[in-house]
């Protein structure tokens, strides 16, 4: 008992009220934005969500949000500067969306990355969007009915878009950071849209109208060499980035087929990339597997016929073919290696990637690339024939 | 020795016990014989006496008297409790317990004769521990009926009730109840070895026996379970566990205790057993939840927010908005204010319980709330823990488990999680240090006794049941041979 009371009263005394904070004594961080203004001057933004709403009853949970930006050489100190403002202190430990600027992608991500990676006080665990024609800061000030403030709207709609829409895949912290010290492969991220006017979208009469006509949206991938932002990419460039990287499960693809079209969903699709060398020359496997289901048809088309339903197969394989073909294109064209083969290469043959490290990238157009698509029509949904096709026979 | 002169007794009697109003005296003298009774009015039964004792008295024959005085008066009197005793202590010992004693003149010798009137309540349903199914009745203050109670059950030549009297006063009867062949011997001569070095004024309830026989070892965890329910008592008793009976109380005692015992419930052995392991895992989540959630929610509040999920966190955050206290002194305010409720609910009678509820539930949490003094979430942590400490029908482990809970807060208030887990550490080794009659507190999970968990935190179906504790004896076979055959 004497030993359990000395090392108690030991704890005590020695470690302090350690790391004491009520939570009330802080502002709590749920998005921050960083743009550029000047030259190499940043713009923090922190979005604080937890100030209770003025005229709300006691005891209530609902909250208001308040954006604070600061200016400063370096992000501390933009972001000493929000403290200046802030009367409580700045909590980074839930916050969950991170928004780049443009200017600061294209100029390189590292340093912003670096910070966040650094700074013991930071959540190491949010996504990270790049505002395309846009700043930053406006981004996370639009508000959303839906949801209770905008750092929410964005992480919930990439969580819910996420492997189901095809061109967005999320881009979380701890993988851009692996993906960024690793050799043989670049990052994409997603982009996000300013809808609207964004002055108008921060105000409270955004959230009255029952059709807001401010929002954000989420839009096609940004590819980088690097940390450095090169180009944003078209919608079929995304979705065949995606294709490769296997970001997709689901997907809707169109397939025309005499006068009209059918339109499949593909469910459980995946991707599987292997390398192999071959008389000291690089190959990359491209194998892409799913099962998909009709679940749209217009014009006269005989679901019910066996040839039918092959050459529906065999036009969506040459489609999805048609799609990661372009992203290739797309990756040659810039010299990035938005895919990792070169990382596959250094896991399976490292002598051989070491070797030709310093050129891989400009060496993409040397890789033989082969693509095997296998969707299968599997579930015609119900009603063999479409209704137009019923029409017409009778 | 008593005199045998009957006036003398009376006096010396009378003298000693400083001629106390109760004491009821007659002589009956005739030519041949002279022949004087003695009883304390509150505990013998004026009508009995009068029907058996002193109707025999009188009706006494007289030619039968000279061969042997005293074998005559004995087999005249119509009682089957009959003794005789010798000495003064004796003889006080015996009319204070409801005896009637008789005396005649010439014999130092007394007759005493059972008369007890009735001063118990009867075997009623039980109070303490209400259960849904299975037996109704209770143990009562009277011992006889309680030991009649536990043979009931029990139609064994095995089971053995041992007497001693303990208190230098109150003379109780502490009864050492086992069945011979399964309880453990040394057990049972251990328990009657300390309860006969006990030596005090008086016993007034088994609590007393608790506590002068647990030894050195302080521990704020009940190493005996007390209960006044005769089934639980004989399944018990049935496992190889022995069983404490004290005069003048309905709770018995149930030697040795290890912590899962208080995680069953009596009605345990009644229920389904699918049931039964969903309702003692409940208990066992209640256990922990009543223990560190005050501790977590102040250690989460105060040190480690990052753990919290973001949605919760700003939800708590804007709910602590404008309290004015620091976390930990919010919580320790609502659950010393529950606490007196607590007490103060024990104690209520029936009209004043309505307005005790009104004050707990609108004026302290409503209103507290709306004051602006207490954050919502701090009245659902407070009501989350004394739900879940109230799933316990021992009142000795909800005490156990609100002191231990005490610690928990202090621990997480200075240090956070980390202080949590050190508190938890010292917890968990205090609890395996415990052992009760050589058992280990934690059995059968440390040590483990893979063969004793088929009835510990899940219960399985009576017929895989086979075994007795093997912690609790050494005759382990509880199914008969055949019949294990024949349902395999």
């Amino acid at each position: 008992m004497k030993k359990i009371i000395i090392s108690i009263i030991l704890i005590l005394t020695l470690t302090g009220c350690w790391n004491y904070k009520e939570l009330n004594d802080y502002s709590i961080v749920t998005g921050i934005a960083i743009d550029k203004v000047d030259e190499n001057k940043y713009e923090v933004s922190t979005l604080i969500s937890n100030s209770p709403k003025n005229n709300s009853q006691n005891g209530s949970n609902e909250s208001q949000i308040v954006i604070y930006s600061g200016k400063g050489n370096s992000i501390v100190n933009a972001l000493k500067e929000i403290g200046l403002i802030s009367p409580k202190e700045l909590y980074l430990g839930s916050f969950s969306i991170l928004v780049i600027s443009e200017d600061i992608a294209k100029d390189g991500i590292n340093n912003v990355i670096d910070f966040f990676f650094r700074y013991s006080n930071s959540r190491k665990n949010f996504d990270i969007v790049i505002a395309k024609d846009a700043k930053a800061k406006d981004a996370i000030k639009i508000m959303s009915p839906l949801t209770n403030f905008p750092s929410q709207n964005i992480s919930e709609n990439l969580d819910s878009t996420t492997k189901l829409q095809g061109i967005i895949s999320k881009t979380n912290f701890n993988t851009l950071l692996a993906t960024l010290l690793r050799d043989g492969i670049s990052p994409t991220i997603n982009s996000i849209n300013i809808v609207g006017n964004s002055k108008e979208g921060e105000k409270k009469k955004n959230l009255e109208t029952s059709s807001p006509d401010n929002y954000v949206k989420l839009g096609n991938l940004g590819i980088f060499k690097d940390d450095k932002l090169i180009s944003w990419t078209t919608h079929n460039e995304s979705l065949g980035i995606n294709i490769i990287n296997n970001k997709i499960s689901e997907m809707y693809l169109k397939v025309k087929y005499k006068d009209g079209y059918v339109v499949i969903d593909t469910s459980s699709f995946k991707s599987n990339t292997s390398v192999c060398l071959k008389n000291n020359k690089p190959y990359v496997n491209i194998k892409l597997n799913g099962t998909a289901r009709i679940i749209e048809v217009k014009g006269n088309i005989d679901l019910s016929s066996i040839n039918v339903i092959q050459d529906l197969e065999k036009k969506s394989n040459k489609n999805i073919k048609k799609y990661a073909n372009e992203a290739i294109e797309l990756a040659k064209k810039y010299e990035t290696d938005i895919f990792g083969f070169g990382l596959k290469f250094y896991q399976k043959y490292p002598k051989y990637f070491n070797k030709n490290k310093k050129n891989w990238d400009k060496n993409l157009d040397k890789l033989n690339i082969n693509i095997t698509s296998n969707i299968i029509l599997e579930n015609k949904v119900s009603a063999k024939n479409s209704l137009e096709g019923k029409n017409g026979k009778e | 020795m008593l005199d045998n002169n009957i006036e003398k007794v009376f006096e010396t009697i009378k003298e000693k016990s400083g001629f106390s109003s109760d004491i009821v005296t007659r002589i009956i003298e005739n030519k041949n014989y002279k022949i004087g009774y003695i009883f304390l009015e509150g505990v013998s039964s004026d009508d009995k006496i009068s029907d058996f004792i002193n109707k025999a008295l009188i009706k006494l024959d007289k030619k039968k008297l000279f061969k042997n005085f005293l074998k005559a008066v004995e087999n005249n009197i119509f009682n089957s409790n009959i003794n005789s005793c010798t000495t003064y202590e004796d003889l006080f010992y015996y009319i204070a317990s409801g005896f009637t004693a008789i005396l005649l003149e010439g014999y130092n010798k007394a007759i005493v004769v059972e008369t007890r009137s009735k001063l118990d309540r009867g075997v009623v349903e039980s109070t303490s521990e209400t259960i849904i199914r299975g037996p109704k009745d209770s143990f009562t203050e009277n011992n006889s009926i309680n030991l009649g109670l536990i043979r009931k059950r029990i139609k064994d030549e095995n089971l053995w009730f041992k007497e001693t009297k303990v208190g230098r006063r109150t003379k109780s009867k502490v009864t050492v109840a086992f069945i011979k062949d399964v309880a453990k011997d040394s057990s049972v001569q251990k328990i009657l070895s300390d309860l006969k070095k006990i030596d005090i004024d008086g016993i007034l309830d088994s609590g007393y026996i608790r506590e002068l026989l647990e030894k050195k070892q302080k521990s704020l965890f009940p190493k005996i379970i007390s209960t006044e329910r005769p089934d639980l008592a004989c399944s018990a008793l049935l496992d190889g566990k022995i069983v404490i009976l004290v005069e003048n109380t309905p709770f018995v005692l149930i030697y040795p205790a290890v912590l899962i015992d208080f995680i069953k419930s009596p009605e345990d052995n009644y229920q389904k057993p699918f049931n039964v392991s969903f309702s003692r895992i409940l208990r066992f989540i209640c256990f922990y939840l009543a223990l560190i959630t005050p501790a977590l929610y102040i250690a989460l509040m105060t040190f480690n927010q990052e753990i919290i999920p973001d949605q919760l966190l700003i939800s708590l955050a804007v709910q602590r908005e404008g309290v004015p206290f620091p976390t930990a002194i919010e919580v320790f305010l609502f659950l010393i204010t529950f606490e007196v409720l607590r007490e103060a609910d024990v104690h209520a009678t029936s009209f004043s319980g309505s307005a005790m509820n009104v004050v707990g539930a609108l004026i302290l949490g409503d209103a507290a709330v709306a004051a602006g003094i207490v954050s919502p979430i701090v009245i659902i942590v407070v009501a989350t823990t004394s739900i879940s400490e109230l799933v316990f029908y021992d009142i000795d482990i909800i005490d156990a488990i609100r002191e231990w809970r005490i610690l928990f807060i202090l621990s997480a208030t200075f240090m956070g999680i980390i202080g949590l887990i050190v508190v938890f550490i010292i917890f968990i080794s205090k609890l395996s240090s415990i052992e009760c009659l050589g058992t280990p507190y934690l059995t059968p999970f440390s040590p483990l006794k893979i063969k004793d968990l088929k009835n510990s935190l899940i219960r399985m179906n009576r017929k895989k049941l086979k075994n007795r504790p093997s912690y609790l004896t050494n005759n382990t076979k509880r199914i008969g041979e055949i019949y294990e055959k024949n349902n395999n």
